[in-house]
């Protein structure tokens, strides 16, 4: 009877950087493919520049968010009133409207630039939409005692969202 | 001293943040009454209201929850209220002051 010895050797630290990034199973360990050529290094390799270009647009677009956001708020309740929290109401629908859209319109095509990505779904509507002023005002609320308000707000605001994230994606598809 | 009887109620109508030589106006006001020898003040802060700009504000909306209304009110007699109307007038800035007649109950103190 032949004892078939298997040597688990977990060299990552120490094989040379070519084989580096062979898949290492735990269990199999690496002697099994050796005679495999080698798996090319992971493409999402980040370098400083693009780094830094992520961040730089991820920045604009949430400056430019979180502005939109207090223009159209302000102005908002100056026209519509202050019973009930009109303004970061209709900047949450419109952000899941745009999210929708826009991610869905992404995510449909391949070869386009993955900075969209980072200057309007991260940027500009990450810091346009609000879910921490949404949840102030539904607390606000409740504190002056008007639940049916602050229920109404919460649940609408978190159904109506689902909604329109799906128009959204409904509107991206229609289009393409 | 304020005595029972008549004395005039003057209240202040100013907007938080509003600032009198990079002093809060609220507290400059407050420190001049103090320090002029007027009987008492409250300074009250309102949840929401609009002035003279015409811009509405509620501490219940995030975007417009900053100036919201502050009220100071005070009670003195006729003569010191004249004294001080003038410098009130200076640091109220665009604030409304509001001059009523009334009539006190100071405690402690024999009616008449």
């Amino acid at each position: 009877m032949e004892v078939l010895v298997v040597v688990k050797e977990f060299t990552l630290n120490r094989c040379p950087s070519r084989l580096a990034g062979q898949m290492m199973t735990p269990d199999r360990g690496f002697l099994l493919r050796s005679h495999l050529p080698a798996r090319s290094p992971s493409p999402v390799r980040l370098n400083k520049e693009t780094a830094l270009q992520k961040y730089l647009l991820i920045a604009v677009g949430g400056a430019f968010g979180s502005i939109a956001r207090y223009w159209v708020g302000s102005t908002v309740a100056g026209r519509m009133g202050t019973r009930f929290p009109f303004g970061t109401f209709i900047i949450n629908m419109t952000a899941c409207i745009i999210l929708g859209f826009s991610l869905t319109y992404l995510g449909k095509r391949t070869g386009m630039d993955p900075a969209w990505r980072f200057l309007i779904a991260v940027g500009f509507i990450g810091a346009y939409s609000t879910f921490s002023t949404f949840e102030w005002e539904t607390l606000s609320t409740l504190r002056s005692g008007a639940f049916a308000l602050a229920g109404l707000y919460a649940a609408g605001s978190l159904i109506l969202g689902l909604a329109g994230t799906w128009l959204g994606a409904l509107l991206a598809e229609a289009i393409s | 001293m304020l005595q029972s009887g008549k004395a005039v109620k003057v209240s202040i109508y100013l907007s938080d943040g509003a600032k009198h030589h990079h002093v809060p106006v609220y507290s400059s006001i407050l420190d001049f009454l103090f320090h002029s020898g007027i009987a008492g003040a409250t300074v009250i802060k309102g949840v929401a209201g609009f002035g003279h700009a015409h811009r509405i504000h509620s501490a219940h909306i995030l975007e417009i929850s900053d100036h919201l209304p502050v009220k100071i009110e005070f009670i003195e007699s006729r003569e010191k209220v004249d004294e001080i109307l003038a410098e009130l007038e200076l640091r109220a800035g665009s604030g409304l002051i509001e001059i009523q007649e009334t009539t006190v109950i100071v405690p402690g103190q024999d009616a008449h």
